[in-house]
């Protein structure tokens, strides 16, 4: 497993790019530092004082954790491990801790158990998990054929759609994304 | 090496009626065809007539739905048997699974191995 500074730039452009091996691959962000968001990558020579800039910025997260599992079941278990992990970080309750376990475990599923999703090694899921205020965005991307979806008749979703605040499901440039979002009260600062 | 991470063991009464699968562990999408052969085992072998069939998951620690559809699956297959087919579950991680299925009901649902048996 590897540690990555985001703050070193251009993560959130590489990430499409990553080779998926067998070893699974994980980067954490500086909480509080600016790492990127996925589609709006800030570029290493922008990141002086240009906070007056009148383009409108998605909203950072306070910190960021990207964990690249091999597309095979027996991996799913360190993507649980990464939700429960970040869940004792950001002080979760129990319950929310245990509700993400699970809602990260079935979004990997929606890829893995779909009939349609590619068979082979070189295919990787990607997670990532970036905390905001209040707020617990998890998305898994993965490479997906054209026409592929998640069957939202399928018991894996309901229980998705039960355990998350809000959850989506985007198809782009080849790409599948599942989108989970876990509201919580954020702790009282010591 | 592949990881391990379900441990199952099938325990029959003497006088084969009465079967208990203890599972161990995690029944999640990586290990739930694991347990499969162990249930149909049971409920097909033409010399073992069983009135129940107790899924014990006292030390299961965690069952997502993959995990869950084998177990409705025993389910069914039981009551084709004319089996009843019971889930030990003390474990709220795994309580909350059935309960977010809806299924509680259909797994007939126990508390506690003791009250399991009848």
């Amino acid at each position: 497993m590897m540690m990555r500074d985001t703050t070193t730039g251009g993560q959130g452009a590489d990430r499409a790019d990553r080779d998926a091996d067998d070893e699974a691959t994980a980067a954490a962000a500086v909480p509080g530092e600016p790492g990127a968001a996925p589609r709006t990558p800030v570029p290493a020579d922008q990141g002086d004082d240009k906070s007056d800039a009148a383009e409108p910025a998605e909203l950072l997260p306070e910190s960021e954790v990207f964990i690249e599992i091999p597309a095979d079941r027996l991996y799913v278990v360190l993507a649980r491990s990464a939700a429960v992990h970040l869940g004792a970080v950001l002080h979760l309750g129990i319950t929310d801790v245990t509700d993400l376990r699970l809602a990260v475990d079935e979004a990997c599923a929606l890829f893995l158990l779909h009939p349609a999703f590619p068979d082979g090694a070189s295919v990787g899921l990607a997670c990532r998990f970036a905390a905001y205020a209040g707020e617990l965005r998890v998305t898994v991307r993965a490479p997906v054929p054209p026409g592929f979806a998640p069957d939202t008749e399928a018991i894996g979703w309901i229980m998705l759609g039960a355990l998350v605040d809000d959850l989506g499901w985007a198809q782009q440039d080849g790409y599948g994304t599942v989108t989970l979002t876990k509201r919580f009260t954020p702790p009282r600062p010591r | 090496m592949r990881m391990q991470h379900l441990d199952v063991t099938t325990t029959l009464s003497a006088d084969r009626r009465l079967a208990v699968v203890a599972v161990t562990g995690e029944l999640d999408l990586g290990s739930a065809e694991q347990l499969w052969p162990s249930l149909e085992r049971l409920l097909t072998t033409p010399s073992i007539e069983l009135d129940a069939v107790i899924l014990d998951a006292t030390r299961l620690e965690f069952l997502d739905s993959s995990g869950l559809r084998v177990l409705l699956r025993g389910a069914k297959l039981a009551e084709g048997a004319g089996a009843a087919f019971r889930v030990v579950a003390p474990n709220p991680v795994v309580q909350r699974v059935l309960e977010l299925a809806g299924v509680a009901r259909a797994l007939d649902l126990r508390p506690g191995l003791p009250g399991a048996f009848a």
